[in-house]
């Protein structure tokens, strides 16, 4: 062996001990905390998602915007989507007051199977839910009506997360029912 | 020793000596920015509160799920220590207190029958869990529709509702503190039972 190469030797040596060091034990601890992140992230993406039939349940519309972004879009059903905070909570707040489907009281959203894929301050999650009311043909009975699905897309904005899009797609009864 | 010592003196102890100090210089120049760079006792502290918060949240979720699965299959002595040694269930049956108390109330309205699984009379849907931490308490909301098998046998929801929970960290375990059932269709406010004064409201949404 050289003089070279046994310096080369040394050197290649010193340095993979030195890149081990350093990659292995801060990508460790930033990994760790990505990892804490990401459980948080779904946690309160969870939660905003159950936030939603919170605060149309109880009427709280106010509550109801803040889940939105500025320039949030929220379609779905025949018309148009509606685009923007404000627009989203007003129009909201006119479809349960007005209650198209004449629906008897009380009534509240119930939701399922959340699926949520976070990628660093965005995410898309998909998820069902449905409307209970009461039965009119059984009394005292509830049933279920309006089994949706919720196409979302969801942002990170001061610390929070909200929704950016969210778009519902009816799966049962059919369109002829409602 | 015996070879290494001659070929040293072939390379040169100079060029030896150089080399383990270059290795020695790199190795020192990777590791201290990682020394230096090492968590500090607030930072530390600050991880262990967030992973800590992370899990009181999920062994609510898991309470709260718990309390319907143990219901749905008849384990009405498991379903008593979901509750804390002051904890009160408070909903249609009346009110009880304390895990013996409501163990005593199951038993006389849901029945000490075994759990069969081939005749199930009906099972709780658990959703929309909204959770509020505070230390070793916290509050929660949470959706409740109760299936039942009706005339034809397929599976209707008979009613629903949410609960309204206080929860108490209790040796080292989540528990009930106070569980208000309130059910909304049909309409239940199971503090107007019995003429019983209301209890304070509990926070959060």
């Amino acid at each position: 062996m050289s003089r070279v190469r046994l310096k080369l030797a040394a050197v290649f040596m010193a340095g993979v001990a030195a890149g081990l060091c350093t990659v292995a034990v801060p990508g460790g601890r930033d990994a760790d905390a990505g990892r804490l992140q990401r459980v948080e992230d779904r946690q309160q993406i969870e939660e905003l998602l159950a936030e939603y039939g919170a605060t149309l349940d109880r009427h709280d519309f106010e509550a109801f915007g803040r889940l939105f972004t500025e320039d949030a879009v929220y379609g779905g059903g025949r018309g148009e989507p509606t685009r923007g905070r404000a627009a989203i909570q007003a129009a909201l707040e006119k479809s349960i007051a007005s209650n198209p489907a004449h629906l008897p009281a009380p009534d509240f959203h119930v939701f399922f199977n959340p699926s949520i894929r976070i990628e660093g301050d965005r995410a898309t999650a998909q998820s069902k839910g449905a409307y209970a009311v009461p039965d009119a043909r059984t009394p005292g009975g509830a049933q279920m009506m309006f089994f949706s699905v919720y196409d979302d897309v969801l942002v990170r904005r001061g610390g929070r997360w909200l929704f950016q899009q969210r778009t519902l797609h009816s799966t049962m009864p059919p369109a002829a029912q409602k | 020793m015996s070879s290494t010592i001659p070929r040293i003196r072939r390379f040169g102890l100079r060029h030896f000596i150089c080399a383990v100090l270059s290795a020695a210089a790199l190795l020192a120049a990777g590791v201290s920015p990682v020394a230096a760079a090492g968590p500090t006792q607030a930072e530390f502290d600050a991880l262990k509160a967030r992973v800590q918060e992370t899990q009181d949240r999920q062994e609510i979720q898991q309470l709260i799920v718990e309390y319907g699965h143990l219901l749905d299959t008849h384990d009405l002595v498991g379903y008593s220590n979901l509750f804390a040694r002051e904890g009160e269930w408070i909903g249609g049956f009346g009110t009880a207190k304390g895990p013996k108390a409501i163990l005593a109330m199951m038993n006389k309205y849901i029945g000490t029958s075994p759990f069969d699984p081939k005749n199930v009379k009906g099972f709780h849907l658990l959703t929309n869990i909204i959770i509020h931490l505070d230390g070793d308490r916290a509050t929660a909301w949470s959706r409740i529709i109760y299936m039942t098998r009706n005339q034809d046998n397929k599976p209707v929801p008979a009613m629903g509702g949410h609960y309204d929970d206080t929860l108490i960290r209790e040796d080292g375990h989540w528990k009930f503190l106070r569980r208000v059932v309130m059910m909304e269709i049909p309409f239940q406010d199971p503090r107007d039972i019995k003429g019983e004064p209301p209890p304070p409201p509990v926070s959060g949404p």
